[in-house]
């Protein structure tokens, strides 16, 4: 694991964060600023289901995207894939690397999400807040979105443009919009997960399943998407030949 | 025109051409999903609000979000086939206009934004003969296409001003995917956003609302302004 550690820590240094912490921002800014008063919700669950529904419907798929390509930007740019890959480091580490960095930022926007759901609590002074079921909706979302962002990883490798893989997420996770209202897809379209995994605790069906997600939806969707995309991604950056 | 001709030869097996027919396309099959999804309902609505409200109610709303989408991507991907290859240097060498250029950019993402509201008023036209809905209303259609396309100008020379001006695109597509987010769910915009417009000239064309005239006028001011100020800095940067 030392190799790895080590590619972690250069792939962190080589980051832009300035840039990240920017489009970071953008989410729980969204949500600040569209889901209205807080004062005029019907309670906290209210609150929470308007900043769910605009942060999470569209917004954090499609972010998924943006840090996955800003993450091979780098190498895109100038032949670094080829600079990087004649290091001694193995490729498989360098592609994991650069997913958990990808997994950590979504789950960093989430705690801004959440940081940000405290602090109007406290300001507004909701009442019993269910924190427990907020946690696990906002974990439930990032669950969600590892898939996504396994595929997300995948395009961005090999792909040199930042359009393109864009442009993958935005046509895939525009169904959502649609299949997130319906009883019979919700459970089983991807770009529509996080969001139903972050209304799941508030849909009144959190007694039905002891997870954000049926089982089904979990163990086919969630945890089959993940691998399939994750190991197809990783196979083709190791076994096939560098772009750019 | 040379201009043009050179600049499409670039966008040869990228994802410029695809994306603009997917994007009507996906709009289309959401329509029918939509519609196969919740027939029952669906009917109530036509026999409630006459059919032309309860189709376009919910694909007007789908296709300002595509336009938005669509927009950003495009910008973002006629702007970056030079910054990524470094060709500005090589093609501000030659005896070319830099604003000429640049507007050159902004004038094919209009095309392919027509191409695609045209191709979207088409599959709307294929969806009411499916649903069998009478007679087309042809007029409305041809509305659908032409004033949200308009109304989109302001948008594209925003979308194309940031794409030109910062290399990363990151930036500009968070902002332009964060801005579909904020025409989709907030129901009030402030005038000033790009992305008011087009909502506006939606809402026109589906229930007749509002100042046509306005939104038009408005949108082709804004978008020349926008596309000019754009054009005069983008040819006194340094080239990167």
């Amino acid at each position: 694991m030392g190799g790895f550690a080590k590619v972690l820590r250069a792939e962190l240094m080589k980051m832009r964060w300035p840039l990240t912490m920017l489009v970071l921002a953008v989410g729980p800014g969204l949500a600040l600023l569209l889901t209205g008063s807080p004062k005029a919700a019907a309670g906290f669950q209210g609150y929470y289901m308007g900043v769910v529904t605009v942060y999470g419907w569209i917004f954090y798929p499609i972010v998924s995207g943006v840090f996955a390509a800003l993450i091979c930007r780098t190498e895109h740019l100038n032949g670094g894939w080829k600079q990087l890959l004649a290091l001694p480091v193995r490729r498989r580490d360098v592609y994991t690397a650069k997913y958990a960095i990808v997994a950590a930022l979504l789950a960093v926007s989430q705690l801004l999400v959440l940081a940000e759901l405290f602090a109007v609590s406290r300001s507004v002074g909701f009442a019993d807040v269910p924190w427990a079921s907020v946690g696990l909706g906002l974990l439930g979302g990032w669950v969600a979105v590892l898939p996504l962002a396994a595929l997300q990883m995948w395009a961005s490798t090999r792909w040199r443009t930042f359009g393109g893989p864009l442009a993958l997420n935005v046509v895939l996770t525009f169904p959502a919009i649609f299949a997130v209202q319906s009883e019979r897809f919700a459970p089983w379209y991807p770009w529509g997960l996080p969001v139903v995994g972050m209304m799941e605790p508030f849909a009144g069906k959190s007694g039905e399943h002891w997870f954000a997600f049926a089982p089904a939806t979990l163990l086919i969707v969630i945890v089959g998407g993940l691998a399939l995309w994750f190991t197809g991604g990783l196979v083709h950056f190791t076994r096939g030949d560098v772009v750019g | 025109m040379k201009l043009l001709g050179s600049d499409l030869i670039k966008y040869r097996r990228t994802w410029v051409l695809p994306l603009t027919l997917l994007g009507p396309f996906g709009f289309v099959l959401m329509g029918i999903i939509m519609f196969a999804m919740s027939r029952d309902w669906m009917n109530t609505l036509i026999k409630r609000q006459g059919p032309w409200l309860a189709v376009m109610d919910n694909l007007g709303m789908l296709e300002i979000a595509a336009i938005a989408l669509g927009v950003a991507l495009l910008a973002s991907m006629v702007f970056d086939v030079e910054h990524r290859s470094g060709a500005w240097k090589q093609l501000f060498a030659l005896p070319v206009s830099r604003s000429g250029v640049y507007l050159t950019k902004l004038v094919v993402v209009v095309g392919l934004i027509l191409i695609a509201s045209v191709l979207a008023s088409a599959g709307t036209a294929g969806l009411w003969l499916w649903l069998d809905l009478g007679a087309l209303p042809w007029r409305k259609l041809g509305l659908l296409a032409l004033v949200p396309w308009v109304a989109a100008f302001p948008l594209i020379a925003f979308q194309g001003l940031l794409s030109a001006h910062i290399r990363n695109q990151a930036i500009a597509l968070t902002v332009g995917v964060a801005g579909t987010v904020v025409a989709l769910m907030a129901a009030k915009l402030p005038k000033w956003l790009p992305w008011a417009l087009p909502g506006d000239a939606m809402t026109w064309v589906v229930s007749g609302d509002g100042d046509v005239w306005r939104i038009l006028g408005l949108s082709c001011a804004a978008g020349v302004a926008l596309a000019v100020a754009g054009a005069l800095s983008f040819a006194r940067r340094d080239v990167v």
